[in-house]
């Protein structure tokens, strides 16, 4: 999973090129931009304070949190017991919020309106993420993502969780600075969120965001996946063909998602960034929609 | 034995809060005294309150001083809640006390800061006797003693907003405290020596209308204090006005004794689904009106203020589902116990972020000398380790994991889910939609405040500085910095240990269901996040430290990429610029009104234009409510005043009207 994240944004890079009728960059060029900005030279602004040397590691550290925590090759590990949909929200929240905090230092234009953006995003979509699963947790009567996904809580089994699972889609747009929120291949001023927070970042610290944000896009892939279908998940394997089983399914699961991503990218246009509560709104009500749906239906 | 320990501790604290008042007023000129005095009062009702608390198992009222025959039968004494709001009150005034006398020496000059210390003391005083006193008498007094007080020091400072905003508060709480009077007064049948705690209960034979009333005139009176919507207005200009560490007090303790007496008396009390409903849509106005007016505010301690409003919203809406959910199943049972105790923790923690917030503000106003966000900047490079305790802290207010206010919202969230999952029998249509509501209020209002607090952060903190006073900043007073301190880590403490502390308040082993009872899975606990969240840190260094080449000439320290042109401070983001987005997204909540006039300077160019831009934010209920409200009696004044209308003919015809209507009445 740690080692897959690179090549996941080569491949939705990949993707969206041959759809758009380009040949495009190759697959593992990430790995090679990634090893490159490891050994540059950093330039830090004399503006900065401690805050900016901080927020690539807490980033990071979010990241990895969630990729430990949620369910994606493997159910019931170590820390599983820690992937509460509240405490996801809240780790979510925080990773937003530093990279804010190091977009704000540098005392830029640039980076004032990427981190006012971002907040605002951040800020809006979190009723949103607490809904969504709050209403899986309903159906599932499981309270950690772990668990949901486990006792069941996915599409193939109970098919009125779509509500909640487009609001889902919608979030992980909205977290992975995907179109329509954000483009996250330039840092002109209509699309100026990401990319615009960590401008002033270089060398390794640029690495460590790029990475975590290209590792967050896998995670919230093959999560999303794991909720359609949950097939290849570590939990009931026990020997090496199951393994193979596992990573041959979270490679298809990587596969499809990045594809289907690239397409959905190259359809719709970015919207404007004052239309973003219709968004927003849109989110939520299809959450609040699901929670209803929830509550109605007879347990089953 | 230990009864004596902490009769001994809580008698000694009040002994020396009225010393260090006596202090206040007989030291010498510039002299901090007083609240050296005052810390160590704090020191020993903390450590009374905390073996009370320890020892105590639920019921019983530890009895410390009284009866005081002449006070109708006062006595003093402590319970469960009044316990814990007692040990909190104490902790918080050590800490402000400690903090004044570092932060009082730079405003010698400005005013008279021995009374503002003999001030502090009775505001003090006032507190403590509101919680320990048990009959309406002592309450209602101590409870003026504290309005009193805080008046005049929201009067401090002298200035002619200062005069206002306190007279402002003096109404209003004059108001409160009438209803409140009116409340004790309807169900203790008249009689001053009227029980406090559970008064709803020992009422007797009072008729439905008397009983519903008196709740009613709680609500308003506790309401007021607490600063619900619509009752609000006067908290965002007072608390601003108050000399900082009073701020701290008073924002962090003051809404907590309205929380206390709304507890003990309305909170125990079988009332019908109507009012409940009403304490939850009030406590959800005032969550979403404070955390949208704390987004566009520019000034620092306004902005802290308006959040102190919506947290104080969202533990009336905590005790809104307490009071709708009675006893009548075992789900119901669970949410509102729940929701009580989830109250209470949600207090603690404010208490102490709020205060930290404030005396941090009033660190960062004293250098740069000025309240607006927008002439701040740059100071966490000056003021390394403040900046670090003010980023505890101000993640603690966002309610992020792994701090303890996230743990309250947390365990509010999972009993509205488990209310919602459970049966269908055991809840009606109405209670689930009444959760589902919660469940939205709550999340939309978290996710505002997370911005709330990273723009009171980012813009005095980050950036570059923004006016003199900022670039000249130092780094503040070690007391200072250490009193933030010891509030950022009581923040940390309390979200390490949240599940032993929930768990020891009330010790009711239902709670454990809750809280992790996953298939198969070890039940979660707050230690374990915080452990995995530095397990987690410490793996990303290391990594960071393996991976990276072994090169000196690691960093280059340069300017921030400008472009080839020089950038200044005034071309970074402001606060009113970081919240516009919000700004905009609810302008039809806000009613903000911006202008933007640009006129062309000659009439042969029409290139060269004199822009003026004017962005009024204010209030809507103070404009839309109480100045309509005070118009129309300004209006009925003008009216009444007819009858002055100077000929003596006519007052002694009014004597007669008065006369003949008296004995028609009488007869």
């Amino acid at each position: 999973m740690v080692v897959c994240a690179p090549c996941v944004v080569g491949l939705v890079r990949m993707c969206k090129a041959r759809l758009q009728g380009r040949v495009g960059a190759s697959l593992i060029l990430p790995y090679y931009s990634f090893a490159t900005m490891l050994k540059k030279q950093m330039v830090i602004s004399s503006v900065t304070s401690w805050m900016f040397r901080v927020v690539p590691f807490v980033v990071l550290g979010t990241t990895l949190f969630l990729v430990a925590v949620l369910p994606l090759v493997s159910i019931g590990g170590i820390a599983s017991s820690l992937s509460d949909f509240m405490i996801v929200a809240g780790v979510l929240a925080l990773g937003a919020i530093f990279l804010v905090l190091g977009g704000l230092d540098p005392g830029s234009a640039f980076g004032g309106m990427g981190a006012s953006r971002e907040m605002t995003i951040s800020s809006l979509v979190e009723p949103a993420v607490i809904m969504a699963f709050a209403a899986i947790a309903v159906i599932t009567g499981a309270h950690t993502v772990d668990g949901m996904v486990a006792l069941g809580g996915s599409l193939a089994r109970l098919p009125f969780l779509i509500l909640p699972f487009v609001a889902l889609v919608l979030i992980a747009l909205a977290e992975n600075a995907r179109y329509p929120i954000d483009n996250p291949a330039t840092h002109l001023e209509l699309t100026m969120v990401h990319e615009a927070m960590v401008l002033e970042y270089s060398g390794p610290y640029l690495a460590m965001l790029e990475y975590a944000s290209a590792l967050k896009l896998t995670v919230f892939i093959v999560l999303l996946a794991n909720v359609v279908w949950p097939v290849g998940l570590l939990s009931n394997v026990s020997s090496v063909f199951g393994l193979f089983g596992v990573i041959i399914a979270t490679v298809a699961k990587l596969v499809v998602g990045a594809a289907l991503l690239a397409l959905l990218e190259s359809t719709i246009a970015k919207m404007r960034f004052y239309r973003m509560q219709e968004f927003m709104s849109a989110a939520f009500f299809i959450a609040l929609a699901g929670m209803v749906v929830a509550v109605l239906i007879p347990r089953v | 034995m230990v009864g004596s320990l902490i009769n001994f501790g809580i008698c000694l604290s009040l002994i020396g809060v009225v010393v260090s008042a006596f202090v206040g007023l007989c030291a010498k000129r510039n002299s901090r005294a007083a609240s050296w005095v005052l810390g160590c009062a704090g020191v020993f009702g903390t450590c009374g309150a905390l073996v009370f608390l320890f020892q105590h198992d639920g019921g019983t009222t530890q009895k410390i001083v009284g009866p005081f025959p002449f006070a109708f039968g006062l006595q003093f004494g402590l319970n469960t809640v009044s316990g814990i709001f007692f040990g909190l009150l104490s902790f918080i005034t050590t800490v402000v006390g400690v903090y004044s006398t570092a932060y009082l020496k730079n405003y010698a000059q400005v005013y008279n800061i021995k009374i503002v210390q003999f001030l502090v003391a009775i505001f003090v005083l006032g507190m403590q006797g509101v919680l320990l006193s048990n009959n309406a008498f002592g309450f209602m007094f101590f409870w003026e003693v504290m309005s009193l007080a805080s008046f005049f020091l929201v009067m401090t400072e002298r200035t002619h907003e200062s005069i206002a905003a306190a007279f402002q508060y003096f109404v209003m709480t004059h108001l409160g405290g009438m209803a409140l009077f009116g409340g004790f007064m309807l169900l203790g049948g008249g009689v001053f020596a009227a029980p406090v705690v559970n008064i709803f209960v020992n009422a007797g034979a009072v008729s439905h209308g008397t009983y519903v009333s008196a709740a009613l005139l709680f609500l308003f009176g506790f309401g007021s204090k607490a600063g619900l919507v619509p009752f609000h207005v006067w908290l965002p200009e007072a608390y601003p006005q108050a000399p900082s560490s009073v701020s701290a007090l008073m924002s962090g303790l003051t809404p907590k004794m309205a929380v206390y007496g709304f507890i003990v008396t309305v909170g125990l009390a079988e009332l019908p689904h109507w009012f409940a409903l009403t304490v939850i849509l009030f406590g959800a106005l005032s969550a979403v009106y404070g955390v949208l007016y704390s987004i566009v505010e520019k000034d620092l301690k306004r902005a802290l203020a308006y959040s102190s409003i919506e947290n104080m919203g969202i533990i009336f809406m905590m005790l809104g589902t307490h009071l709708y959910f009675g006893h009548d199943t075992e789900t119901a049972w669970l949410i509102s116990n729940l929701a009580l105790l989830l109250a209470v923790f949600h207090a603690i923690n404010h208490a102490l972020f709020k205060s930290g917030l404030f005396m941090a503000a009033g660190t960062i106003i004293s250098q740069v000398h000025s309240k607006s966000m927008e002439q701040m900047g740059g100071l966490a490079k000056r003021m390394p380790l403040f900046s670090f305790a003010m980023l505890l802290l101000v993640l603690a207010a966002a309610a992020l994991p792994p701090f303890g206010t996230f743990f309250s919202e947390w365990g509010f969230a999972h009993a509205l889910v488990n209310g919602l999952a459970s049966n269908a029998a055991d809840l009606t249509v109405m209670a689930r939609g009444l959760l589902i509501f919660l469940l939205a209020v709550c999340s939309f209002v978290g996710g505002l405040a997370i911005f709330a607090m990273v723009k009171l952060f980012a813009i005095p903190m980050l950036g570059a500085p923004r006016s003199e006073h900022a670039e000249q900043s130092y780094r503040p007073a070690k007391r200072m910095t250490f009193a933030v301190g010891i509030l950022a880590l009581g923040v940390v403490a309390t979200g390490i240990f949240a599940h032993k502390i929930m768990n020891g308040l009330v010790g009711n082993p239902a709670y454990e269901v809750v809280y992790g009872e996953n298939v198969a899975h070890a039940p979660t606990s707050s230690v374990n996040l915080f452990l995995f969240c530095v397990i987690i840190l410490l793996v990303v260094f290391t990594a960071y430290h393996f991976m990276s080449a072994k090169n000196v000439e690691r960093i280059r320290i340069y300017k921030t990429w400008d472009c080839g042109q020089p950038i200044t401070a005034g071309m970074e983001y402001t606060a009113t610029a970081f919240s516009a987005p919000i700004r905009f997204f609810f302008r039809a909540l806000l009613r903000t009104h911006k202008e933007v006039i640009a006129m062309p300077i000659t009439a042969t160019n029409p290139w060269i234009l004199r822009r003026t831009f004017m962005l009024d934010v204010s209030s809507v209920w103070y404009e839309k409510i109480y100045r309509p409200i005070a118009a129309m009696f300004a209006l009925s004044n003008v009216w009444a005043r007819k009858i002055q209308s100077g000929r003596i003919q006519f007052y002694l015809l009014l004597i007669f009207v008065a006369l003949v209507v008296t004995l028609i009445v009488a007869l």
